[in-house]
Parts: structure tokens; sequence; C-alpha cells
């Protein structure tokens, strides 16, 4: 049973990367990348593309993906996501936009690279991780080590430096953040930036035990997005728990009930969550005098 | 011109208007020549299962040149894109037989649309060969006249063999580990249904989810009811992939570990050695001997890379052969129904020596049997290469 939680555990740092990446952006821009799923394919595929280049080391190649990714954010964040956030908070469009680039991609990725399941050609790690309490596989060993080590990097930033001051002041009030002369749009390709590589990386090392394909961001979507809402959509640090939480609830969920259970056990945990408490288990509640 | 010239003339330009009309026969004139007939081409173009229609239209390719050389027969192509979606598929069904009137129908490739077009296609009538599906409902044996020919094996011969290779001594307890999608679950049921019906029992089943990335509860519990033989169906290669990495994980040591033919796609690339030295699948071709590889061969001398899925390839070209020579037969492709009849009556067809007598009859639209003595047990050398293991009946 403790090999169960701790493998349900790791699936989660995964989740809790992802979920990391959304809180991110909906915490300083207001808007969620839909096409996160197909970001994460192309790092993959680039990493896939650099396999065969024996020069480059496998960290340079996660590296690699992580700064495409990252490219691709702001670019879709500077002239995709920006521009249909202008109208206010009631400006929905940009939903439509990163749903409809989601599915532009993945069919442009299925056309070019074909849907079969690829080998992503380094970090694959064959055995068991010994914890000494528990045993996991050596992959999902190293995808949770590397994941979980990004997440908290992240969450460290976002809450301790200045880059992450800057952001907490745009995430409460934009408009007076630039009045004091910070630049929220910059700030926001920041966050996508940052969001996206992260994840691009937890993706790829994640894909050396699944394989590379284009319908891969799905697979992960539904459930990091999950555990961003379990752990709170505006707080980092809540997202590693939210993340964590549903890996080892859906795991158990699976290990006592089957699968069918298991596939929706850590969405019904969602919905009590969002019951008792609708803001997530660890966002910060702010009253608002009116 | 005199009046009765003139009259003459408009007599007629009526009667070859008239003769123009009934002479058309069921196709019109941009439709078939003689020996070049009008081919319906229709799978999935685009969407997900992208690589079936490249394979597809690949064994048409590759047929081509030996057709005219044996039949003298050169298909003229129409392709439609079914998206892998039965809806689209019934659209463009439509299209081809009563807009494009072509002459046969080769295709879809997968079960969903081909199930969805089979009552259009036996009701308008027309050659069909379903070259890869293998849905047992989509050639109905009863229909009356039967247009559809297939030249995959259907799914419940497939499960037959299985059932006699995974239950071959009194003391196996097999346990099923399938995908809940509509693949596994038909799996899944059909094993079942050849349990029962050979008085046995599956010791354990247990539904995976597609593209999960661990399975080992569901392992584990298989480990704890006993289980000692093992049967995966799953859709896909990297589904294959983890669920022998799980039974690694959590110790399960079966004595026969069988998954079905989808394990050749990719299942190497995702697992080591180890995991792929015990696993086979049963297929009604030998995919290593000397009646398959030509075609494995060409193929990769032609397009410069392995196939996806070579049963395809080999699949769609036996039904391009088995129609080029239904209609050099008949001689002329527009003759629909003596085609079916040919193709029905074919006494013998060579696919790369190998030699199918009677294929089809009446009842039988099916180009393989569930006998496990013809059928084959294919495993993986070190190198991750397919390698023949012998008889499925051994």
């Amino acid at each position: 049973m403790i090999d169960q939680i701790c493998v349900g555990a790791s699936i989660g740092c995964l989740y809790a990367l992802v979920a990391q990446g959304f809180a991110l952006t909906f915490k300083t821009t207001r808007t969620l990348n839909f096409a996160v799923g197909e970001f994460m394919a192309i790092g993959a595929f680039t990493c896939v593309a650099i396999s065969t280049v024996a020069w480059i080391p496998a960290p340079l190649k996660l590296g690699v993906a992580a700064v495409v990714v990252a490219l691709l954010a702001c670019v879709v964040f500077r002239f995709l996501i920006s521009p249909f956030t202008a109208a206010g908070a009631h400006d929905a469009r940009w939903l439509l936009v990163t749903v409809a680039l989601s599915l532009l991609l993945v069919d442009v990725l299925r056309n070019s690279q074909g849907t079969t399941h690829r080998a992503l050609g380094f970090a694959k790690i064959g055995g068991a991780a010994d914890l000494g309490f528990a045993k996991v596989p050596g992959q999902l060993a190293l995808m949770a080590g590397v994941s979980i080590a990004l997440a908290v990097v992240i969450a460290i930033v976002v809450t301790r430096t200045p880059l992450g001051i800057t952001m907490q002041a745009v995430a409460e009030d934009a408009e007076t953040a630039e009045l004091v002369g910070i630049d929220a749009r910059r700030v926001g390709m920041v966050s996508y930036a940052l969001g996206s590589a992260a994840t691009a990386v937890g993706a790829t090392l994640w894909s050396a035990h699944v394989g590379v394909f284009p319908d891969m961001g799905p697979v992960l979507l539904v459930s990091a997005f999950a555990a961003a809402v379990i752990g709170g959509l505006t707080s980092v640090w809540g997202a590693i728990a939210g993340g964590i939480l549903f890996g080892i609830i859906s795991q158990l969920a699976t290990v006592w009930f089957g699968s069918t259970v298991g596939g929706v056990a850590g969405l019904l945990a969602v919905v009590l969550i969002l019951v008792v408490r609708p803001d997530g288990l660890f966002a910060q509640r702010i009253e608002v005098k009116v | 011109m005199s009046l009765k010239s003139k009259r003459m003339a408009a007599v007629g330009l009526a009667a070859a208007m008239v003769l123009a009309a009934c002479g058309g026969g069921g196709s019109d004139a941009k439709s078939s020549d003689g020996l070049e007939p009008l081919v319906g081409v229709i799978g999935p173009k685009s969407g997900a299962a992208q690589f079936y229609w490249t394979e597809m239209t690949r064994g048409l390719e590759l047929a081509a040149p030996d057709m005219k050389e044996q039949y003298g027969v050169t298909f003229k192509l129409v392709e439609a894109d079914d998206k892998g979606d039965p809806a689209v598929a019934a659209r463009a069904v439509q299209k081809l037989l009563n807009t494009d009137k072509v002459d046969a129908i080769f295709g879809p490739s997968q079960s969903g649309p081909s199930l969805q077009v089979a009552e259009t296609i036996q009701r308008t009538g027309r050659p069909w060969l379903v070259a890869i599906a293998a849905a047992d409902e989509i050639v109905d044996p009863k229909a009356s006249p039967n247009w559809g020919f297939r030249t995959n094996n259907n799914n419940t011969d497939a499960i037959n063999v299985s059932g006699s290779y995974l239950w071959n001594s009194s003391d196996s307890k097999v346990g099923v580990v399938y995908a809940s999608d509509a693949y596994g679950q038909s799996n899944h049921d059909l094993l079942a249904a050849y349990a029962k019906d050979k008085g046995l029992a599956i010791t354990a089943s247990e539904a995976i989810q597609p593209g999960a990335t661990d399975v080992s509860p569901a392992v584990q519990r298989m480990k704890s009811k006993g289980v000692n033989t093992v049967f995966i169906a799953v859709s896909t290669g990297a589904d294959t992939a983890a669920i022998v990495k799980a039974m690694k994980q959590v110790g399960l040591k079966a004595d026969r570990t069988l998954a079905t033919a989808t394990i050749t796609a990719g299942f190497t690339d995702l697992t080591s050695k180890e995991d792929w030295e015990s696993i086979v699948f049963i297929e009604p071709r030998d995919l290593t001997g000397p009646t398959f590889m030509p075609i494995v061969d060409r193929y990769e001398e032609k397009y410069g890379e392995k196939p996806s899925s070579q049963v395809a390839v080999y699949t769609t070209y036996t039904a391009a052969m088995l129609y080029a020579k239904a209609v050099a037969e008949v001689g002329d492709a527009s003759k629909w129904d003596e085609i079916r009849t040919a193709i029905e009556d074919t006494d013998k067809i060579e696919i790369f020596g190998r030699t199918f007598e009677s294929p089809f009859g009446a009842d039988d639209h099916e180009l393989y049997e569930d006998d496990a003595s013809s059928w084959f047990v294919i495993g993986f050398d070190d190198k991750g290469d397919l390698r023949t293991v012998g008889p499925a009946s051994s």
C-alpha cells in the first residue's frame, strides 16, 4: 500500500507542476492557456528531434525544449491572449482563442509527426527506485523528483523574489501596478513563459515513460486542472499540494475500487472541495469591503 | 438540308440520346473504363488514426504494378476522408456511391466507420473490400447478396485462436487487462463469450484507462487472484508497455502473456529487452516468413521507412489483388454484380507465395478462418524485431 501511495504521489508531482503553470498564469493575468497540452507535446517532439545529437547532454536537451516552449508561450500570450482580454474582466475571448489554438496545434502535430507513440530517445530509466520504505519505478521517480524541484523553485521565485513581488502586485491590481511603472503585459509574458517551460520539462520526462504523441496533452490536462482547483487557482504552493493529493486519491481509489472508480475519484474530490471551500484548499481569501 | 433530312437527323439524334441514356449501366462516362475501375478509398486521411490511411493507400500503390502485370487492371482512385468518424464516413460513402459512382469501395479502415456504412453499401450494391477493419458485424454472412469481402481476420476468429492458446493447460488461470475503450471492451467480451462457450472461466478482468501513466493497481489485483496467464487487450503498444512494466513492478510472472497485434505500434520503443522476451501475439499471417516479408521489403524500399502497420499494408494489397483478378475475369468493372460473384467464386489466389484456396463462398466472405494450426505465434527477438515463435496450435 505504501508503494501505491508513493506511486500516486509521484504522478501527482507532475500534475502539481502543470497545475502550477495554470495557477501562475491565472494569478497574474486571469487567463488560462488551454493549449498548454499541445505546448507539452511540442516540447517533447523538440526533444525527439534532437535526441540523436550525442554531444548535447540530456539536461540540456530538456533545456532546449523549455526554451522553445517558453518562446512559444510568450508569442501566444502577446499576440493571441493579451489582445483578447482588453475589454476587462468579462472579456473571455482568450478562452476561445486558446481552445482553438489547442485544436489547431494538435492537428498540425498529428499531420506532421504521425499519431503513433515515439520513444523520447533519452532519460529512460529502468528498474525501481528504493526509497527505503517503498519502491517506485525509476522513471516515475525521476519525473517526480524533477517536477517537484521545479515546482518548489517556481513557488519560491513567485513568493520570495523581487520578480515574484512584481507578479503579486500585478495579480492584486494590474492597473495600479502599471501606475507605478510595472509593465503588466510583460509580467504576464514572463508568467506564461515560466509556467509553460516548467510544464514542458515535466511532461517531456513523463513522455520517456509513456511515449511521445500528439495527443499527450489532454491525458494530463484534466488531472492538472483538477489539481489546480483543489489547491486554489491562485496559489502556487496550493497547486503542489493539490497535485499530490489528486495523484494519491486517484491511485488509492484505483487500488481499492478499480479503474472505473479510480478514474473519477479525484474529480469527485474536486466537487467535494468546491462545495466545502469554493476557492480551493489553499487559496488566500480576500475580503472585499463594499 | 431538306425537311426529310432534318426529320431523319432529329430522329437519329433522339435515338442516340435514348441509347446514351440506356447504355450507361451502373456507371456514367467518367466511371470505369473496362479494366480501369473507379475505386473509392475511404479512411482517416486526417485525425488520430491517420496512419491507417497512409498504410491503406500505400498498400494500393504497392499492388498497382502487380495488378497491371498479372491482370492488366489499373485503379482510378477517388479518395474520401472519414476523419475516423462514423458520421463523416456515412456522408463520404454516400458521395462515393451516388455522386462519384465508384465501381468498388476500399475501407473504411476502422470498425466504427465501417459499421456505420455497411448497410448503405449493402443496400446500394457495390463490391466492398473490407481490408483492415475487424469487427465481426461489418461483414454480415446473412446478407444476400453479400457485397462485403474481408481480407483481414475478424475479431472473433482472433479471439477463438487466442482462447485456445491461453487455456492451453488445465492449470491456466487467465487474467484479462483491457482498455476501457471500444477495442478493449470488445476483445474482453468476446473472450468472456469464448470462455463461457467452452465451460472455462476468466480468473480476473481488469479495465484500464487508455494512456494511463501507471496501471500497477490493476495488475496487483490480478496477481492477488493467482493469475498465471495474462491476456492484454489494448489499442496501443504504449498501453501494452505500461502493463508489462506494471507486471514487473508488482512481480507478476505469467507463464504466458498474450497481447494483440496492436503491440507492434511502439511497444519495443518504450520497453527494454527483458520486457519483451516473454510476450507474444497471435496472427493469421507469418509476419517474418517468406510469404509476408516481401511486402515489407518493398515498402521499405519504396518509402524509405518501416510500415506503421505492416498487416494493414498486406491486407489492403491482398484486397486489391482479389478485386483486380475479378475485374479481369469479368472484363468490365461496371458490371458490379458479376464482379461480386467473381470474387465469391475465386478458386484460388496467390499472395507472395501463399495460396488461398477457395477463399470465399456464398455464405463465407472472410479470407481467414479460426483454425489455430494456420495461425502463428509472433514474438520479439533480442533487437526488438519480430520473430515467429511457431504455430498457434503448439
